[in-house]
Order: structure tokens, then C-alpha cells, then sequence
């Protein structure tokens, strides 16, 4: 589970959306079967920016750290 | 083992070892220290506020002048090429005119210093922006799909995002004095023909707005040509008054005497072409407009120049070796050179810093083999530098010298998944046959961006996105095909018509036919948005400079954007087509053959991730799979990729016939795995999509690179304007005595099956196991994405775990 956090939008990771008022949680992550030949999936949630932040949510700069983003 | 850089010389060496990187990861820049740049954004609009109520041309023009007249200008240490895009080496511009979401999502990062100014310089163009002017175009409800990037990009308009092959050979050869002096006699023409008798309005009244296009284009080129002189003054007080070092002197007195003759006066040797080039790029790139692209037959273009210089030593004399250090400059200039991005955009070229790729190879205007010992300059100052950009396509003829193919071999042996390559023969006569272009002008052709061929030279070459660009993409839109054209997984947006729910198909055409409706609606929406987003850019976005150096607009006074004299309509279809493939595949044969699953399971099953049927989801992704010379799921693979093309033939483009359809990835294939639902080719929510336009899915290929190519050879790549193909080569084999036999017939049956295109990663699983756990040991190790390279290290580990599932082959096997 990331527990990273994105200094700008409150939510888990950056906006890959057109408009920047919304954006993309990214802090579901699901360890996959042996079977599958790529580690993790990750579950894309759009929200809107101005929501109050989830639970998960913590204050940082994660965008400094890239290895649990996309 | 690492990569190991070998920078032919030590100036070379220094320039990497300060270059400012500006390649991105995770959506944010991946070196400290690099911010927005805010001098450009201030001087268009300080210009725009003392000349609104001109005509737009003018206005632009005025307001390219005030930027190149005033922006700070800057020489660093060992430069030999000379020119930036911003006031300062770390920093990109902004372009506050194009898209108000783009201009604030950067002003409110913390890319920004100056906020508080650029948050006034944001709101005061939000009424002028391309943006606004085009979304009153648009019902909320289609914005609001179309922001969402879910089954289609979002707009240029919103973006900022375009693609230009600038039309570099009329500066190179004319210079822009006798273009100045072509273009004032053109308006002198035109005011004695408005006095002419008897007046006749039908054919002169076209004349006020060409005089228009006219002076602006006068504006623009007078803008440059001083622009290039300060830097000529720069270099020689600089030289004059700074510096101690007597070599470093002669070096700057000699970059003086060539921005005084660059791009002012024809190029007379390589040094020359090289800094007028640049020049052009950056102005036609990044400083009148943002565009994305390096596109350029670089080898063609430059071989006079390097004719003069190298072989005949008739000016600007230099050896070989000089040639490859001035391309290991240009390397390392690229690399440095910033671009500024949305977020999405950001995301979608994980790694990268944005698509600059040039083209190599192919043919002369004659036919003739088109490389030479220029190329082969090009390529070793690649494999010496090890840098991502600008990456190289190289047209592979199949007369192409074999001495200039092991070049090519070299650098793709050292994994740096560059050159791609595309088929010669086969882009060319595309070009002939959808668009008319005349044999000897086809023959030319260089990559747009990452795949798409383009001409290139004096006239008619793309000068927009909204030509040719914007994306598809298709797994989101398989996935509402079977959930009523509603997005239950994502967004919660009624995003396509309503096709029904796939719980109650009974038949596989209905799944079929929910695909197709969904797709068109996709098709529509998005070549709609680009061609008003095409009439906003002539309208209210005119580019006098792009305008003023093709002779097509000087001939014409027409606007760069508005004319299209060579149509190059294409269209992405981004990541996930194979997931397209191999799930109807599976359904078919599941569902509707086997009859050992319902489409309501499934429906159920997909929508709950499949948890709890593990043993189905097993027979799904053990279902029939694209990529394995099997025909049963290879039939359907044609059977996609002709409906695509189909689809995309009903429409009529700006420029006056129908897009062909372009199948690749870049990362979309990464960031929108986590948009898409589970798919019934067996893959989960929030997987990675297959990572090209045909690459088979990750580790789905296990019958060997030639059943690969086998498969992909039952595309009909011709209806096609590319079809990219990764493939992961064996690092042992490619690095043992027969690696070049061994990939040199490989890539004879890749060509003799008629495939558009194939690149290649070379790195072991080892390697990039070992470069996770020690990154800062494996700094220039570099892998191709899908139509561009970026470093493994810069990539999230997300993202370099979907380079470590691609299948690795064994040609030899």
C-alpha cells in the first residue's frame, strides 16, 4: 500500500486528467496472481480536488519520491 | 552490466555532466532545480495588452518580437550550439495563450516562483485562449468525457500539446534577408494590384488579409534575425571583456560570426546549418508556439553542409571527429531543452522529456540509398553521448548500406531502444497513394513524432496536431461496450451511447457491434474537437515565423495553420488495442464456442475484479492469445485493426480527406491500466494495457519472435499511418560474435512480412532487477518505453515492472 502523498493535490498521486480541478487516486493497490508477469495493479479512482482528502491522506512531498507512483 | 557512457570528448564529457536534464517521472520533473520560466509568458502579454484590436497576425507577430527582442539570452561554458528557449538553462516556458487548465496547473506548482504574477497573466488570457474559444463548441457533458481521459485524449485545445515538422531547408538555404526582401515585394505587388483599373472586388478584397499575413510574417523574420544577433553581440563581449582562456575565445568570436550570418544569411558549412537549425527549432518548437517533436530528416538535410565542411573542406573545415562531437552538442542541447506540460501529458511520457525524435536513412529523392557518412556521424555521436533524446527512427530500405545498418545495430545493442524502425518502402508509398505526394517529394519523409511520417523540406509540411495527433483509447472503450456506454470503474460519466449491457448479449456480433458504435462515437468526438480546436489556431493562434519560411505560405499570404497543402491526417489509437483483441478472442471462444461460460458470469466476474474465480479468470488469460501465430486469434486481430481503419475512413478531416488510424502506446499503456476495468482477456483492474500498437500482451507471446512477427504480419499495415511493435531482445545474444547476423536476419523476415515497424529492448531482467535495487549504478541505462527511451532508474517502479514482463526472445530459438 502507498502511503505516499502528492504536495498539490491532496489526494495519493498527480492528475493524469485533462483538467486540473480533478484528479486520480491511485492508493489502491493489489498484489497480483503468480501468474500475471506484472507485479501490482492499481486502482484508478477520478475525484475532484476540492473533496476533503481521505483517510489515507498525509502531508508530505511524495512527488520527490517516485517510486510508488505511476 | 551498466551502460557506460563514452563521450568523445572531454567538452562533451563536461556538457553532460552539467547538462539540466529536464525528463519527468511520475508526472513531476525529475531534477531539482527546474522551474517555469516566466520571462516569455510576461513579454506576450505585455505586447497582446499594447496591441489588441490589430489583426491577429499582427498581434502574434508583435508579440513574437516583444519575447525575442527582450527575453534574457544566455552562452554557457563548452557551448558550441548556442540558443535556449527561456531565460534560464533550468527552466521551461509557459504559454499562457494556449490553454488556461495547462498555464494553471502549472502556475500552481511548485514549478512556479512567480504566483502571484502569473495567476493576473493566467486570468487575463483566459478569455483569449484556445481553450475558451473552442469549449462554446461543446456541450458540458462532452467536455467533461473528453477532460476525463478516459476513452479519448483530451483535446488540444485543453493540452496545449501540437506537432510541426518545420520547414528547416528554406532557412538553411535562403536565409531570412532575401525571405524579408521575397516577402516586402509581395505587399509592394499586392497595394499596385489594389490600385489597378478597373477595380474589381471579387479578386482583390483576398489581397487585405494577405497583406495582413504579409506584414506579419515581415515582423517575425526581422524579430529572428535580431534575436540572432544579440547572441552574436553576446558571444563576441563575452569573448571581448570575460574570458581568459585563448581557446575558449576563438570559440566564442567564431559563434559570433555565425549567429551574424545565421539564420540571417544561407548556411555556408555545417557549423552553420547546425545553429541555424537550432535556431528554427526553437522558434518554431517553443518559442512562437508550443510543439512537441524533433522531426527532421537530419541526415538530408545536413549533408551539403557536412559535404562542405568534412569531405570537400571548402568551408567551415572540420574533421569526422568534430562532426560527432557538434551531434553530441545537439544531443545534449535537446536534452537540456525544457517543455512545459499538463500533468496528463506529464504522465503519458513517463521518463521522457518530451518526444523529440529525428529520422534517419531511408532513400534520396531519387532513390538512391539516403544514408551516408553524415548518418553514420549522427549514430556514433548517440552511442558515444547516451542520452534519451532526441531518439532516432531509421527508415529501413532494404537497399539501405549494410555498414550504416551496423550503426544502427550498435546503439540498439546497447539497449538504448533507439532507432525504432520503421519500413521504407512501405511509409513511402503510403504517402504516394493516401496523399497524393508527388514520388521524389515522399522520399523525404521523416517522423512527425514518434511514428506518424510526415514530409519534409521547403513547403507543406504539418505545421499542427490538429493535423495529425490525438488519441483513442480502446480498452476504456471496450470496457463501456459491455456496461451500456456507462464507466461504473472510474468516473461514474455516461461516457459512449447506450449499447446495452453485455450481461444480455446473446450473440458475439452483439458484442461487436457495441465495440464499433462505441468506437465511432470515440472516433467522432475526438476528430471533432481537433478540427475546431484547428479553425481556434487560424483564428486566433497565427504563427507568422512557421508561416513566413514555407513557401507555401509566402506564396499563398496564408496563415501556417490554416493552410494545408499536403494533407497528413492520422489518428492515435493508444495502448490497449491487443487487450481489444484478446478478449473478444477469449469471448468468442469462451462464451460463444465453448459455451462453458455466460456473459452474465462474465459481466459478474469483471465487474467484481474477478475475485473469486481465479480458476475462470485462469481460463480467460489462458485463452487464445495475439502474438502466437494462431490463427484463431490473429483472424480477429485482422478483423480490429480493418474495422478501426474503417471507422476512422468515414470521416472528413480540415484538410479535406479521412485520417488513417496509428497504433501505439507512448505510457498510455501505464497510466491508463488504472482507469480500466478488468478485462476478459484474464488481466485485472488497474493492470498495465499492452505496451504498443501491436505488441502482444506481457508475457502472452511465448512462441518465439518469428510467430510474433507472423502474427503481426496479419495486420494490414497500409491502412495504417504506423502499427508499433515492441519486442525484448536477448542481451546474450545481441553481445555475442553472430548478434549482428543473428538481428540482421531477423530484421530481413520482419521486412519481407511487410510489418510497418519493430524497436527493440536489449537489457536483462538481471539488469533491471539489479537497477532497482542499486539505481545510482545504472545511471545511463537506458529502455524504450514505446516511442521514445527514457532510464529505467527515472521510471516508477509500477512502470518498470511492465519493461520486466515484456517477453524477452531468443532470435536464435
Amino acid at each position: 500500500m502507498a502511503t505516499c502523498t502528492c504536495k498539490d493535490c491532496k489526494f495519493v498521486t498527480p492528475s493524469p486528467t485533462g483538467d486540473p480541478s480533478t484528479g486520480v487516486c491511485l492508493v489502491e493497490r493489489m498484489k497480483l496472481a503468480d501468474s500475471q508477469q506484472t507485479k501490482t495493479a492499481i486502482r484508478g479512482k477520478m475525484v475532484q480536488k476540492s473533496m476533503e482528502a481521505c483517510l489515507k491522506f498525509e502531508a508530505g512531498e511524495s512527488w520527490k519520491d517516485i517510486k510508488n507512483l505511476l | 552490466m551498466p551502460t557506460v557512457a563514452t563521450p568523445s570528448t572531454e567538452r562533451t564529457a563536461r556538457l553532460k555532466n552539467r547538462c539540466r536534464f529536464k525528463h519527468v517521472a511520475g508526472g513531476e520533473y525529475v531534477h531539482a532545480g527546474v522551474k517555469a520560466g516566466v520571462e516569455r509568458a510576461r513579454l506576450i502579454t505585455e505586447s497582446h495588452k499594447k496591441n489588441i484590436g490589430n489583426p491577429n497576425c499582427i498581434i502574434r507577430a508583435r508579440g513574437l518580437a516583444n519575447i525575442l527582442d527582450n527575453i534574457t539570452i544566455h552562452i554557457q561554458d563548452d557551448e558550441l550550439i548556442v540558443g535556449a528557449n527561456t531565460e534560464h538553462p533550468d527552466y521551461f516556458p509557459m504559454y499562457p495563450e494556449l490553454s488556461y487548465f495547462a498555464t494553471v496547473d502549472m502556475v500552481e506548482s511548485h514549478y512556479c516562483d512567480h504566483q502571484e504574477e502569473m495567476r493576473e497573466i493566467s486570468e487575463y488570457w483566459r478569455p483569449y485562449t484556445i481553450q475558451t474559444k473552442a469549449e462554446k463548441y461543446f456541450t458540458p457533458e462532452e467536455l467533461g468525457i473528453m477532460y476525463s481521459a478516459t476513452i479519448v485524449q483530451p483535446p488540444m485545445f485543453v493540452t496545449a500539446f501540437s506537432s510541426i515538422v518545420p520547414t528547416y531547408e528554406a532557412v538553411l538555404e535562403d536565409g531570412l534577408i532575401k525571405r524579408i526582401e521575397d516577402v516586402e515585394q509581395k505587399i509592394a505587388d499586392a497595394n499596385a494590384s489594389l490600385r489597378e483599373s478597373p477595380w474589381n472586388a471579387q479578386d482583390k478584397l483576398g489581397l487585405l488579409d494577405k497583406i495582413d499575413q504579409w506584414e506579419a510574417m515581415v515582423i517575425a523574420m526581422k524579430a529572428v534575425v535580431g534575436w540572432a544577433q544579440r547572441h552574436a553581440r553576446l558571444a563576441k563581449i563575452m569573448a571581448e571583456n570575460f574570458l581568459a582562456d585563448p581557446k575558449r575565445k576563438e570559440e566564442l568570436l567564431e559563434i559570433s560570426d555565425i549567429c551574424r550570418n545565421v539564420p540571417a544569411y544561407p548556411a555556408r558549412g555545417l557549423k552553420d546549418a547546425m545553429q541555424s537549425k537550432w535556431f528554427t527549432y526553437l522558434l518554431c518548437h517553443s518559442v512562437e508556439r508550443y510543439s512537441s517533436g524533433y522531426g527532421q530528416k537530419e541526415d538530408k538535410m545536413l549533408w551539403p553542409y557536412y559535404k562542405k565542411s568534412v569531405l570537400d573542406q571548402t568551408d567551415q573545415v572540420m574533421t569526422y571527429a568534430d562532426a560527432v562531437e557538434l551531434f553530441e552538442c545537439e544531443r545534449l542541447k535537446v536534452s537540456e531543452h525544457g517543455s512545459t506540460k499538463g500533468r496528463q501529458l506529464r504522465e503519458f511520457f513517463a521518463g521522457s522529456n518530451d518526444l523529440f525524435i529525428l529520422t534517419l536513412g531511408g532513400t534520396n529523392a531519387d532513390g538512391t540509398d539516403g544514408s551516408n557518412e553524415c548518418t553514420n556521424a549522427i549514430l556514433e555521436a548517440a552511442a558515444n553521448i547516451v542520452t534519451t533524446e532526441p531518439s532516432i527512427g531509421f527508415r529501413w530500405n532494404e537497399n539501405g548500406n549494410v555498414e550504416t545498418k551496423k550503426k544502427v545495430f550498435e546503439c540498439i545493442k546497447k539497449g538504448f531502444g533507439f532507432p525504432s524502425i520503421k519500413n521504407d518502402e512501405m511509409n513511402t508509398q503510403q504517402l504516394v497513394k493516401y496523399f497524393n505526394v508527388p514520388l521524389d517529394v515522399a522520399r523525404d519523409w521523416a517522423l512527425v513524432l514518434c511514428m506518424s511520417p510526415g514530409i519534409t523540406g521547403r513547403r507543406g509540411t504539418q505545421k499542427t496536431r490538429s493535423e495529425g495527433g490525438s488519441d483513442v483509447y480502446p480498452a476504456k472503450v471496450m470496457e463501456i461496450a459491455l456496461t451500456n456506454g456507462f464507466d461504473e470503474f472510474f468516473s461514474n460519466v455516461q461516457l459512449g451511447p447506450e449499447t446495452g449491457d453485455g450481461a444480455n448479449f446473446k450473440s458475439f456480433d452483439e458484442v461487436w457491434n457495441a465495440v464499433k458504435a462505441q468506437i465511432r462515437s470515440a472516433i467522432e468526438l475526438s476528430l471533432r474537437s481537433k478540427d475546431v480546436g484547428r479553425i481556434m489556431e487560424l483564428t486566433h493562434l497565427c504563427c507568422p515565423f512557421i508561416s513566413a519560411i514555407d513557401d507555401g505560405c509566402v506564396e499563398k499570404g496564408m496563415d501556417a495553420n490554416a493552410l494545408a497543402e499536403v494533407a497528413n491526417p492520422w489518428h492515435n489509437i493508444i495502448g490497449g488495442s491487443v487487450v481489444v483483441i484478446d478478449s473478444m478472442t477469449a469471448i468468442k471462444k469462451l462464451v460463444f464456442e465453448d459455451k462453458k461460460y455466460t456473459m452474465a458470469e462474465l459481466m459478474d466476474a469483471l465487474r467484481n475484479n474477478w475475485e473469486g474465480k481465479e480458476e475462470m479468470r485462469l481460463d480467460f488469460w489462458n485463452a487464445p492469445k495475439f502474438g502466437n501465430d494462431d490463427p484463431y486469434a490473429d483472424e480477429l486481430a485482422t478483423k480490429y485493426y480493418d474495422l478501426i481503419a474503417d471507422e476512422w475512413k468515414r470521416n472528413t478531416t480540415y484538410s479535406g480527406t479521412y485520417p488513417l488510424p496509428l497504433a501505439q502506446s507512448v505510457a498510455g499503456y501505464i497510466v491508463n491500466g488504472p482507469k480500466t476495468a478488468a478485462t476478459a482477456n484474464g488481466r485485472h483492474a488497474g493492470e498495465a494495457l499492452d505496451d504498443g500498437g501491436s505488441s502482444p500482451y506481457m508475457g502472452c507471446d511465448k512462441n518465439g519472435p518469428t510467430a510474433v512477427l507472423k502474427s503481426v504480419s496479419k495486420i494490414d499495415a497500409s491502412k495504417h499511418k504506423g502499427v508499433l511493435l515492441n519486442q525484448r531482445l536477448s542481451t546474450v545474444l545481441m553481445n555475442s560474435d553472430a548478434g549482428f547476423d543473428l538481428w540482421h536476419a531477423y530484421m530481413k523476415t520482419w521486412h519481407s512480412l511487410g510489418i510497418d515497424h519493430v524497436q527493440f529492448n536489449v537489457i536483462s531482467q538481471e539488469d533491471m532487477k539489479a537497477a532497482q535495487i542499486e539505481p545510482e549504478k545504472y545511471t545511463d541505462t537506458l529502455v524504450r518505453i514505446a516511442g521514445y527511451s527514457a532510464k529505467f532508474i527515472d521510471l516508477a517502479r509500477y512502470s518498470q515492472d511492465t519493461i520486466i514482463a515484456r517477453t524477452e526472445q531468443d532470435m536464435a530459438g
